[in-house]
C-alpha cells in the first residue's frame, strides 16, 4: 500500500517536473548569457588543449640569454647543435628568460584542471556530508564539530604537510585546496537541509515510507542546489587564483 | 536554548584537543627543523643540537606533548622561537588590525551585497540585475592584489585622498585609524559582496516562487513587505551561512590584503610561522582559530532558529 502511493507520488512529481521543463538543453540553449559564457569556456578549453600546436615552446625553458625582454622582440636563441632559430616572444621573456606567451598558453591547462577538479571535488563531498549531517540529527554535532576543526587549519600547513608525505604535484595541490574547501560546503548544504526538512512535502515522503536514500536525493538535494552553485563557481574562482 | 549553548561549548574541549594533537604531529613529523633555521647556514651539527635541546625539541614527541599542553593549560603558551616575544603578546598585538578590517569588511559587505541581492532577484532578468550579476562575475574574477594595487594606484597615489599603507591603532586617534582601513577594507570587500550578492540574489529567487509569496501579493501586501519580510527572510538561512564562512575566513587572516597594504595581521603572522616552524606560534594560533570558529559556527545556529523557527537542534 504505502510503497504503491509512495510510487503514485513519485509518479506524480515526475509529471509536474515533465510539464514544468521542456528540456533542460533547449531553455539553456536559448539562453543568452549561457551562450555567451559557455563559447567563452570553450574557447579556454580548447587553447589549453591545443597548447603545444600555437607556436609554444616548453613553458619551464629557462634562457639566461634572453631574460626580461618586451612582447614582441625578436630573439635569437642557439640550438643544442649549435644552430640558431629566431623567433618573436609574443609577450616578451620574464626574469629567467621563459617565454611568457608559452607559460600563458600552458598555465591555462593547469588552471582549468585545478579550478574544475578542486570545485567538484569538494562540491560533491559537501554536499553529501551537508546532506547527511543536516538530516541526520544525532549525526549533525559530531560532524560539524569535525568540520570546524578541518577548518581552522590553514591550507599553507596542510600543503606543506602534504607535500612532505607525498610530493609535489597536480594532486596535491588539488587535495590542499579542497580539504579548506569542504567544511564551507558542507554548513552552506547543512545550512539549508535544516530548514528545508521540516517542510510538509518531507514529511509527506517521510510518513509514505520513502527511504532515507531517495529523500535527501528527491526532495532535499535540489533545494539546496541554487547557494551550492554560487559557492561552487566562487570556489573554482578561488582556486584558479590560489 | 540554554541546554544548547552548554552543549555545543562542551563540544569545544574535544574539538580543540584533537586539533592540537594532529598539529603538533603534522609540524613534528614533517621536514623542517626549526633549530637548523635559527642556527643559521654556517652552524656546526653542535651548535644545531645545542639549540635543539634548549628548545625542548630533543624529547620523545609524547613528551614535549605533555609538557606544551600542561603548559598552556595553566595559561603559559611559551615563547617564540624567533621574535623574542611569548606567543600570548605576539597574538594580542596582532589581533587587533585583522579583527577590525575584518569588522570593517564585513559591514561595508553586508550593507551592499544584501540590498544588491535582493533588487537583482525582484529584477530578475532585468538590465538591473544582469548589471549587478556582471559586477559579481568582475568580482569573483580579479585577484585581491590587483583591486588592491590598482586602488592604492588611484585613490593614494593619483588622487592622494587616503594613505598608501599601514596600521594605526585606535588608541591612536579615531580619524587615522579609520582612514587607514578604508582601502584595506574596500579591497577585501569587493569579493565578498559579489559572492553575498549572488546566493542572496539565488536564494530569494528561490522563495518567490513559493506558495506563501503568492498569498502575500494575493492579500494586497505592497512589494516592498512581501521582498523584505516574506522573501528575504525566508532566503535568509543560506545568505548568514556564507556571511558566517566569510567572518572565519576573514577573522582566519587575509594574508594578500595584509601584505599590500603592510598591515600586521594574523594571516601574515600565520603564513611567517609557518615558513619559519615557528611551532610555538603555530600550535596556538591554530587552536585560537578553532576556538573562534567553533564559536562563530554557534552563533550562526542560533541565528537560523531566529530567522526559521522551524529549525530545531
Amino acid at each position: 500500500m504505502t510503497i504503491a502511493l509512495e510510487n503514485e507520488v513519485d509518479a506524480a512529481a515526475a509529471r509536474a517536473a515533465a510539464v514544468a521543463r521542456p528540456s533542460v538543453w533547449k531553455r539553456l540553449s536559448q539562453n543568452m548569457s549561457v551562450r555567451i559564457g559557455g563559447a567563452m569556456v570553450l574557447v579556454m578549453v580548447l587553447i589549453g588543449l591545443a597548447a603545444p600546436l600555437l607556436g609554444t615552446i616548453d613553458p619551464a625553458r629557462i634562457d639566461p640569454t634572453t631574460r626580461n625582454r618586451k612582447p614582441g622582440v625578436e630573439v635569437t636563441v642557439r640550438n643544442d647543435d649549435g644552430t640558431r632559430t629566431t623567433r618573436t616572444v609574443h609577450m616578451g621573456t620574464d626574469s629567467l628568460g621563459r617565454d611568457i606567451y608559452s607559460r600563458v598558453l600552458y598555465g591555462a591547462r593547469v588552471s582549468l584542471i585545478v579550478g574544475i577538479s578542486v570545485a567538484s571535488l569538494s562540491i560533491v563531498i559537501g554536499v553529501f556530508i551537508g546532506l547527511v549531517s543536516g538530516y541526520i540529527r544525532w549525526l549533525d554535532g559530531i560532524v560539524m564539530r569535525i568540520m570546524d576543526g578541518l577548518m581552522a587549519i590553514p591550507g599553507i600547513l596542510l600543503a606543506i604537510g602534504l607535500v612532505s608525505l607525498f610530493r609535489a604535484g597536480l594532486g596535491t595541490v588539488i587535495f590542499a585546496i579542497v580539504v579548506p574547501e569542504i567544511p564551507r560546503v558542507v554548513r552552506l548544504v547543512r545550512s539549508v537541509v535544516l530548514s528545508v526538512r521540516e517542510e510538509p512535502y518531507v514529511e509527506a515522503a517521510i510518513s509514505v515510507g520513502t527511504p532515507l536514500p531517495k529523500i535527501l536525493w528527491r526532495h532535499i538535494l535540489p533545494n539546496t542546489i541554487a547557494p551550492v552553485i554560487v559557492q561552487g563557481t566562487f570556489i573554482c574562482g578561488a582556486a584558479i587564483l590560489a | 536554548m540554554f541546554a544548547f549553548i552548554a552543549r555545543r561549548l562542551v563540544a569545544t574541549i574535544p574539538v580543540l584537543l584533537f586539533v592540537a594533537i594532529f598539529v603538533f604531529m603534522l609540524l613534528r613529523l614533517t621536514p623542517g627543523d626549526p633549530a637548523a633555521v635559527i642556527a643559521g647556514d654556517n652552524a656546526t651539527s653542535d651548535q644545531v643540537a645545542a639549540i635543539r635541546a634548549k628548545l625542548g625539541l630533543d624529547e620523545p614527541l609524547h613528551t614535549q606533548f605533555f609538557i606544551w599542553s600542561g603548559k598552556a593549560l595553566a595559561g603559559d603558551f611559551g615563547e617564540s622561537f624567533f621574535f623574542k616575544k611569548t606567543v600570548a603578546e605576539l597574538i594580542v598585538q596582532r589581533i587587533e588590525p585583522t579583527a577590525m578590517l575584518a569588522l570593517c569588511t564585513l559591514i561595508l559587505a553586508v550593507s551592499i551585497a544584501v540590498p544588491l541581492g535582493v533588487l537583482a532577484a525582484a529584477r530578475q532578468g532585468g538590465w538591473v540585475d544582469r548589471a549587478i550579476m556582471g559586477f559579481s562575475v568582475l568580482g569573483f574574477s580579479v585577484p585581491v592584489f590587483v583591486v588592491g594595487y590598482l586602488l592604492i594606484y588611484l585613490f593614494a597615489i593619483q588622487w592622494g585622498l587616503l594613505p598608501v599603507q599601514g596600521y594605526r591603532r585606535i588608541a591612536e586617534g579615531f580619524g587615522d585609524f579609520i582612514i587607514r582601513l578604508i582601502l584595506p577594507s574596500v579591497t577585501l570587500a569587493v569579493i565578498y559582496i559579489a559572492l553575498i550578492s549572488r546566493i542572496t540574489r539565488a536564494s530569494v529567487i528561490e522563495t518567490l516562487g513559493e506558495d506563501y509569496i503568492r498569498t502575500a501579493r494575493a492579500k494586497g501586501l505592497p512589494g516592498r513587505t512581501v521582498l523584505l519580510r516574506h522573501a528575504l527572510r525566508n532566503a535568509a538561512v543560506p545568505i548568514i551561512t556564507v556571511i558566517g564562512i566569510g567572518i572565519a575566513l576573514l577573522i582566519g587572516g587575509v594574508v594578500v590584503t595584509e601584505s599590500v597594504y603592510n598591515i600586521p595581521g594574523v594571516g601574515r603572522l600565520t603564513v611567517d610561522a609557518v615558513l619559519a616552524r615557528d611551532f610555538p606560534v603555530i600550535q596556538v594560533v591554530i587552536l585560537m582559530f578553532s576556538f573562534v570558529y567553533v564559536l562563530i559556527n554557534l552563533v550562526i545556529d542560533i541565528a537560523y532558529s531566529f530567522f526559521d523557527p522551524r529549525i530545531r537542534y
